[in-house]
């Protein structure tokens, strides 16, 4: 349970339900798609605020167009999470 | 690599991928003390300037998820064959070195040349998380961006804001939750969002509260990145 009120996709309606099925729809690597069935953690953290969530995954989608190879990205993501100790 | 990388030995890398990696972890502990050499050395592996800018948002990114991941609490959900990663809680943030030595970087090293449709939506979120009124006054979200910039040192960036220097109590809580998730994320818990809701603030407003100080930290690190990164631009702290 996360310490930020959160709202599941089951539970959205309007824009956040629609946000919610945006990004759904966008093609992620199948490690990335939580067992639960409801959008990642990460993504439910913005969900009080669909604008926000919007212009953030908006923004940080477009790095996937980036020359660096996937790895490469993985490697870059893996060690700034590690060196902030953080899971995610 | 995953591995490695998990248990801090990236020393165990090599190349380009060993070049990266101490970029990344450089750009998130110490960005001030970044050098034009660092980057250098990921242009001699190959990156140009798309790549290294890509390299740049990518760290910045998960500088702003890491900390929304850590403020808000949210679980691991992801299944990963990896060992299970156990940070260490308990670890102190590296010394920030005076503020005569941060570097000043301006307004035209915060954004990526290489990449326009990526400045074009960085752009919107900035506006969006810094210049709305609502669930927080702008006054809020500046004296929390001044702190962050400072974590950061940020000084151009500081400068900017020197006005939204926390004048009563309630700012100072602000502040005070600002400094905590930029320096030390890892160190969040509960007790840092209960705080700001017994003084009145909403769940909206604590979502917005996390995203101010996590895109500041985002954004300092772009500025840094680019700023120490480039010929002609100011020079890091060595480390």
């Amino acid at each position: 349970m996360a310490w930020l009120e959160t709202i599941s996709r089951a539970e959205a309606t309007g824009e956040l339900a629609e946000v919610y099925a945006a990004m759904a729809a966008r093609p992620i690597p199948e490690v990335y798609v939580p067992p639960h069935g409801d959008a990642p953690g990460i993504i439910r953290a913005h969900s009080l605020d669909p604008e926000l969530m919007r212009h953030t995954f908006g923004s940080s989608g477009t790095l996937h167009r980036s020359t660096l190879e996937w790895s490469e990205r993985e490697l870059l993501s893996s060690v700034t999470s590690r060196t902030n100790e953080c899971f995610y | 690599m995953s591995e490695a990388v998990l248990d801090g030995r990236e020393d165990q890398l090599s190349g380009r991928s060993a070049t990266l990696a101490r970029y990344a972890s450089t750009l998130t502990a110490r960005p001030w003390a970044l050098t034009r050499e660092l980057v250098g050395e990921l242009a001699a592996h190959g990156l140009d300037q798309a790549a290294i800018e890509g390299a740049t948002g990518v760290v910045a990114v998960f500088n702003y998820l890491t900390r929304v991941a850590d403020a808000s609490g949210i679980e691991f959900d992801y299944v990963s064959p990896l060992p299970e990663f156990k940070p260490a809680l308990e670890r102190r943030a590296v010394e920030r070195p005076d503020r005569a030595f941060w570097p000043v970087i301006g307004p035209e090293f915060r954004t990526f040349p290489a990449f326009p449709a990526l400045t074009e939506a960085w752009q919107r979120w900035h506006k969006y998380v810094f210049d709305t009124d609502a669930p927080l006054t702008r006054r809020e979200r500046s004296v929390l961006a001044l702190a962050a910039a400072r974590e950061c040192c940020d000084r151009w960036r500081a400068d900017a804001l020197v006005a939204s220097e926390p004048a009563d109590d309630k700012e100072r809580l602000l502040a005070r939750f600002a400094v905590k998730l930029s320096r030390e994320p890892w160190r969040m818990r509960p007790a840092d969002l209960e705080r700001l809701r017994t003084h009145g603030y909403s769940e909206p407003a604590l979502l917005h509260a996390i995203a101010v100080v996590a895109l500041q930290n985002a954004e300092s690190r772009v500025a840094m990145g680019r700023g120490l990164g480039e010929a002609g631009a100011a020079q890091g702290i060595p480390a």
